[in-house]
């Protein structure tokens, strides 16, 4: 068999091992050494696992990973989504739809904070939903802004998606970050005018709340402006070169540790809880990391995804047809599949055809410019149905919401993402406006 | 029998995971201290970056035992959602049965490449730390991972013989 027959037929190998409930990274482990034993012999392949996972793990720019989750994990504790809720509430409640469209504001800031949309999700919902449920929204509409807010974490930097996709395309993270930035922001101000669009068509899902004064206005940016602080400092921090990005994390973890520990909402229980879910999501994708590495390796012994991008690349086919090609692949691997997984499953063999297309674009803008478009598209696997991760979360919170009710509400926030790729897809600029700076 | 075992190797996993976890943090406090340094003194701490690689690599094969044990690692449940309870244990007896097979190789393996490293008497660049010295903490990591996984692969068989999870 050639090494070509070999990498393609993988694939589905390895795709039907996780459709039966084999851990991912398990999964990649078995196929990627089987067939890497397969090709170069059993031996070097033993032998390559006798510091190759080591040394893997011991690399510099992977520990950028388990300290932006610990600072997560910090920021879940800190006790500050409550305060940043209320800060957005009191600016935006009064309108129809505002308590939405607050939550949606507090999304977004948390997200700046928090790399992992899953937690910004967990967290926001826990403050925003009661507040929503007491001004009568409806179940669809309250739960729908919450699923779709909580993509923010990851779609506002830090974002562990970013990070991933940085390192294995090795791009720089920085220029992730700066590139995600305009995006991000026009995903919070898109979300605010989808509940606008809602509440508009039907008034009575998002009733207005109590109007704040100009007081307590004020008063409430004084409690926000730690989370401010962070966000400058580790974000700007990576963009000035003061620090490489796992010192950025480090500072950020320990900067959102000490406000945690400032606002007295971290104890020693919850300092053990936040260690145990950093040690849990940690292992869970460097299990991953360590299978996608020998696949890729297996991979790239069967020169599979070259010859598949100079096929493609050769094919006369348009670039921005195959753009879209691959982009919808993403929606549809996204609705059974968890994201991070098909990130590291997909980018060795994507990267290289869009690599090998021509965007008008230097080769570097290209990466960035396809990171942002996949990070979205990642997102937009997150709310839809069958298996949204964020609708699943949200619906665990509240219960008396059926699943179909919040599937319907995320609807018109997945209109919005769709024209925001289109959006970015017809003007590149948008994403690399900072990024040429 | 078995709930004093997954209680005994409950506590013992989240021990070694929260060893790790204070690893972590204590990476995270050297850097930040690092960079005061260099910023304020103009001295950073020499060789920050080979103990962050060492004790990253630590910390996080601390955290696979734990996380083998909690089922926290993730897998695709779309397309089984409806199977039986037992069905679904019976499958992921298969991933158990996989997954310790790795880990027994892995063990293995590391230790081996562990003393050839002693052997060679590999060091970092700026601190000279033996680089074999990481290996013992991360191959008792993976033999307990080996051990937990032996387990969870009993602990499917009973669930797929006794009817489902209890989770």
């Amino acid at each position: 068999m050639s090494g070509f027959a070999m990498g393609l037929l993988s694939f589905p190998l390895l795709l039907g091992l996780v459709a039966l409930r084999v851990p991912i990274g398990v999964a990649m482990l078995v196929v990627g050494g089987g067939g890497y034993g397969l090709i170069n012999g059993w031996l070097p392949l033993i032998s390559y696992l006798k510091t190759a996972p080591y040394f893997q793990f011991s690399s510099y720019s992977l520990s950028v990973i388990p300290l932006f989750l610990l600072m997560g994990q910090f920021a879940a504790q800190a006790g500050i989504s409550a305060a940043l809720f209320q800060a957005a509430n009191v600016w935006l409640g009064h309108r129809r739809g505002g308590v939405a469209m607050a939550a949606v504001g507090a999304c977004g800031a948390f997200g700046a904070i928090c790399g992992s949309s899953l937690a910004t999700a967990a967290t926001m919902a826990k403050v925003a939903l009661p507040e929503m449920r007491l001004f009568n929204y409806s179940g669809a509409l309250a739960t729908g802004t919450l699923a779709a807010g909580g993509t923010l974490g990851i779609m506002i930097p830090p974002s562990m998606i970013l990070v991933i996709y940085a390192i294995l395309t090795e791009q720089s993270i920085a220029k992730l970050f700066e590139a995600a930035i305009v995006p991000g922001v026009m995903a919070v101000l898109s979300y605010m005018a989808t509940i606008a669009i809602v509440v508009r068509l039907y008034p009575e899902a998002g009733p207005a709340g109590e109007r704040a004064s100009q007081q307590e206005r004020l008063k409430s940016l004084g409690r926000i402006w730690p989370v401010l602080l962070i966000f400058l400092l580790v974000i700007g921090g990576i963009y000035q070169g003061w620090f490489t990005p796992t010192e950025a994390a480090a500072v950020g973890a320990c900067s959102t540790g000490l406000l945690a520990l400032g606002r007295r909402s971290l104890n020693m229980s919850g300092f053990v809880t936040c260690l145990k879910e950093t040690a849990v999501t940690t292992a869970m994708i460097f299990l991953i990391l360590l299978g996608a590495e020998l696949y890729n390796a297996f991979l790239a012994l069967t020169q599979m995804p070259m010859q598949a991008a100079q096929i493609i690349g050769n094919s006369g086919l348009p670039p921005l047809l195959i753009l879209l090609a691959i982009l919808l692949l993403y929606v549809a691997l996204g609705c059974v599949m968890d994201s991070l997984s098909m990130i590291l499953l997909t980018i060795p063999i994507f990267f290289p055809i869009i690599m090998g297309l021509d965007f008008g674009m230097g080769p570097e803008e290209t990466a960035i410019w396809f990171g942002i478009l996949a990070l979205i598209v990642v997102e937009v696997g997150l709310i839809t149905p069958p298996v949204g991760m964020n609708v699943f979360i949200i619906n665990a919170l509240a219960k008396d919401i059926s699943m179909l009710e919040t599937f319907k509400g995320v609807i018109p926030f997945l209109i919005s993402d769709i024209l925001r790729i289109a959006l970015l897809i017809t003007f590149p600029g948008i994403t690399l406006v900072l990024v040429r700076g | 029998m078995t709930f004093r075992l997954e209680r005994i190797l409950l506590r013992v996993t989240e021990s070694v995971a929260l060893l790790g976890g204070l690893v972590l943090v204590a990476l995270m406090l050297v850097t930040v201290i690092s960079i005061l340094g260099r910023t304020l003194f103009n001295r950073p701490i020499s060789g920050d970056f080979e103990l962050i690689e060492m004790g990253c690599a630590i910390a996080i094969f601390a955290f696979l035992p734990y996380c083998q044990l909690v089922r926290g690692n993730v897998r695709v449940e779309f397309f089984t959602a409806r199977a039986t309870p037992r069905a679904k244990a019976r499958l992921e007896l298969a991933g158990n049965v996989l997954y310790t097979g790795i880990a027994a190789l892995l063990t293995w393996r590391a230790a081996l490449g562990g003393l050839e490293l002693k052997r060679y008497g590999e060091s970092t660049m700026v601190l000279q730390v033996p680089i074999w010295w990481a290996f013992g903490p991360v191959v008792i990591c993976l033999g307990l991972l080996t051990l937990v996984c032996v387990y969870t692969v009993f602990r499917s068989w009973r669930e797929s013989t006794r009817g489902g999870a209890r989770r």
